[in-house]
């Protein structure tokens, strides 16, 4: 026999109460008023030893019946093995083993897969059993068998998932290989740290009668700490030319206790770019900003990673950066005014999602190789270019490329042959690739057509 | 059955129960009491009645109707024949009301027990036409009614009023009563006598020395005889306050035995002194102990 809770022993220290009230029971408070106390005060004087004790019959039972209470509350269980030599009959038994993810925590999963080979060892010979790992779902090895090296062999091979905690499925397939057996004992025994979250799955689960449910507990007795990388976020920004990332990861505190000086590392293709402290207060989270640092041109791995803790597996979070899309930009303006276009690149230096690369041409200076390296072109208060240059511009539009026109109706002249051509080659574009092809826009915002009507 | 025509607030004392069982019996002075109208009691001087005490020679002056002719026949000489004389006489009640007296573990204290007794004894010599009155007295004395023929009314009223609150004493107020009665009278003390029985004999021998019929009524509560005590407690002293640790457990059996004697001493030492003594149990019903005593008092004197 053995108990759950045998710390409750340490009441029996209780029992020296009932002791105590019979040695010092005190005389009553209360006074009796007699008439007169004088033959009272004639018989010689008897001493009463309060200590010692009387009525040793109501002592030993008020004893019993606080020890008894006690025992109660240690909870007494009898051991499978003992209920078996006690009852007789071969068993069928479940061994449900919780490999959720809060099973990582600490020596959890060792503990409850130990738990499990011990159950497996003190199976009699004609004992059937079968073993039900279990997060959300539930899956089990062999069903309903003797042989204990595949049980053990499912035990030790079993792994830890990432799943979460539901009780539910586990406990409705022991449900079915229960009810499937033929054997006089039924038994299921229920290792898993007990997670709150995943109880109110199995409200509807009703092992067959008789059935011993024995639950073991892997559960941390005392405060169960742990620190997470929640995520991470990405700020972008250019910086001569090259576009750069800064990291900044979020940590959560899960404890009663703040952590302090936590280091926190960044890793870039697997090698420690920067590692940071931080203070995380208790039930709390904080935030930690890394060092900026140039993206490359492919998408690199990149992981925030802190000191190991008990759950080692949430102290890492691993994302990508891919460098950011660019836009390169023909801003196509008058010639000698320069200053014309100072703003409208001021502008699009602002954006970083997509980002823009600007390139500056008067509209004498502009050549085919730059429209056809620009991915929009922005006739900057001029008209459209003839020539060479204009056809390159229309043809540019024509295969999908943006337009921005700006400037007054007298000076930027687009005619209407050209817009009605694009429109309906845009349309036509539009239909075979069911492209959404946002960047390509013309607008004029001055002119008949108003400002943000798309074409 | 007995009816008591009075409308005074001590009548509701005079117990008609009680009365209806010792209203045939009549309390008779046992000794020779002085009195000024015919009576029950025996008086100290020969007077008018049926019972024939003695022959004397014949004085000049004498009724000659008195003179007993047949013995004249056989003396040739003049007797003069004297009868015995009855007369009434004072029935004085002496009532102490000290503190030990309102005890009472069954709802009726000594003290009303002790109203009851009075009232029934005085109602009893009032009707035989004696002069009734009462003293009450704690350690000294607290109230004084002398004994008349018109003060059973008042009698009654002193039992009413008593209220029992003081420490008391038999010597020092008995002594002082001493000198109230002059006249030879039949006194009554209600008490429940806690004092060694020689002080209490002491107390109430200058009394019968006096001449006076003394009647000693020991009321005791039951609790007071059988000590039905359980759990070791503090028992408190009524009149002297003391409280002591009592475990009544190893006490009650010599705590009877003590009583016992106590009752045995005063019974004996009232015997040697002339002095009735009476021991009254409030448990037991007042007109059963009452009849128990006038009925042995009845007896006694005819012995005699």
């Amino acid at each position: 026999m053995s108990f759950l809770t045998p710390l409750f022993f340490a009441a029996l220290a209780a029992l020296g109460v009932p002791v105590l009230i019979h040695m010092i029971q005190r005389q009553r408070t209360e006074v009796i008023e007699f008439p007169s106390l004088m033959f009272v005060r004639k018989i010689p004087f008897h001493s009463l030893r309060r200590q010692r004790i009387r009525h040793w019959l109501l002592l030993l039972l008020r004893c019993a019946a606080l020890a008894l209470l006690i025992a109660a509350f240690a909870r007494p269980f009898f051991q499978s093995a003992a209920l078996v030599a006690a009852t007789g009959g071969s068993r069928e038994v479940v061994v449900l083993v919780d490999r959720s993810y809060s099973m990582g925590y600490g020596n959890r999963w060792d503990r409850a897969r130990d738990a499990a080979r011990g159950v497996v060892r003190d199976l009699a010979p004609d004992d059937q059993a079968t073993v039900i790992f279990f997060d959300s779902g539930a899956q089990s090895g062999a069903r309903s068998t003797t042989d204990r090296a595949s049980l053990l062999a499912a035990i030790n091979d079993a792994e830890l998932s990432a799943g979460t905690t539901r009780y539910g499925p586990a406990l409705q397939l022991a449900q079915g290989i229960l009810e499937d057996s033929d054997e006089p004992l039924l038994e299921a025994i229920l290792i898993t740290d007990f997670q709150r979250v995943g109880v109110d799955s199995a409200a509807n689960t009703l092992l067959p009668p008789g059935t011993v449910l024995t639950p073991v507990s892997v559960a941390d007795e005392d405060q169960t700490p742990n620190i997470s990388v929640a995520g991470a976020s990405v700020q972008r920004d250019f910086f001569s030319g090259r576009e750069r990332a800064a990291v900044t990861a979020r940590l959560a505190n899960r404890g009663n206790a703040t952590v302090e000086n936590l280091q926190v590392s960044l890793e870039l293709n697997g090698q420690e770019f920067e590692s940071l402290p931080v203070e995380v207060e208790a039930n709390s989270s904080a935030t930690l900003t890394f060092a900026p640092f140039t993206l490359e041109d492919t998408a690199m791995p990149i992981s925030v990673r802190a000191e190991a803790d008990a759950l080692p597996h949430d102290d890492v979070f691993h994302f990508t950066v891919a460098p950011g899309d660019v836009v390169p930009v023909l801003i196509v303006g008058s010639p000698g005014a320069a200053d014309a276009n100072l703003y409208l690149r001021a502008a699009l230096a602002t954006s970083t999602s997509p980002s823009f690369t600007v390139t500056t041409r008067s509209v004498d200076q502009v050549t085919t190789d730059d429209v056809a390296a620009a991915s929009v072109v922005v006739l900057n208060d001029v008209g459209l270019p003839g020539g060479q240059i204009g056809a390159a511009i229309t043809r540019f539009v024509e295969d999908g490329g943006g337009l921005w026109v700006s400037g007054c109706a007298g000076r930027a002249t687009i005619s209407s042959c050209c817009l009605a051509r694009w429109t309906r080659r845009r349309t036509e574009m539009a239909v075979a690739a069911r492209s959404a092809l946002s960047n390509t826009v013309i607008l004029c915002s001055t002119c008949s057509m108003r400002p943000g009507a798309a074409i | 059955m007995t009816t008591v025509a009075t409308t005074s607030p001590g009548a509701r004392f005079i117990d008609p129960k009680v009365l209806a069982r010792v209203g045939s019996l009549e309390l008779a002075a046992r000794f020779v009491v002085e009195g000024f109208i015919n009576g029950l009691h025996k008086a100290p001087y020969l007077g008018v009645s049926i019972d024939f005490a003695e022959h004397r020679g014949y004085m000049p002056g004498d009724d000659i109707r008195r003179i007993d002719w047949r013995l004249f026949a056989r003396t040739d000489r003049f007797y003069v024949k004297q009868f015995e004389a009855d007369t009434n006489t004072n029935f004085s009640v002496l009532f102490d009301v000290s503190k030990s007296m309102s005890f009472g573990s069954r709802g009726l204290t000594k003290l009303d027990y002790g109203r009851f007794l009075a009232a029934c004894l005085s109602y009893l010599s009032s009707k035989q036409r004696d002069r009734v009155g009462i003293v009450t007295f704690d350690d000294d004395i607290v109230e004084r009614v002398p004994p008349s023929a018109k003060h059973f009314d008042v009698t009654l009223h002193t039992l009413d009023r008593m209220v029992a609150g003081r420490p008391g004493a038999l010597g020092p107020p008995l002594f002082k009563a001493t000198e109230f009665f002059k006249r030879r009278s039949i006194l009554v003390i209600i008490s429940d006598f806690y004092d060694e029985p020689e002080k209490i004999l002491d107390a109430v021998k200058p009394l019968r020395f006096a001449g006076n019929d003394v009647i000693m009524f020991h009321v005791l509560d039951p609790a007071e005889v059988d000590f039905p005590y359980d759990d070791s407690t503090s028992f408190q002293d009524l009149e002297t306050g003391r409280t002591i640790p009592v475990v009544p457990d190893k006490l009650r059996d010599q705590y009877r035995q003590l009583i016992q004697d106590h009752i045995e001493a005063l019974g004996q030492l009232c015997s040697q002194n002339r002095i009735d003594y009476a021991f009254l149990n409030t448990k037991v019903p007042l007109d059963h102990a009452l009849f128990k005593y006038l009925a042995m008092r009845h007896k006694l004197t005819k012995a005699r």
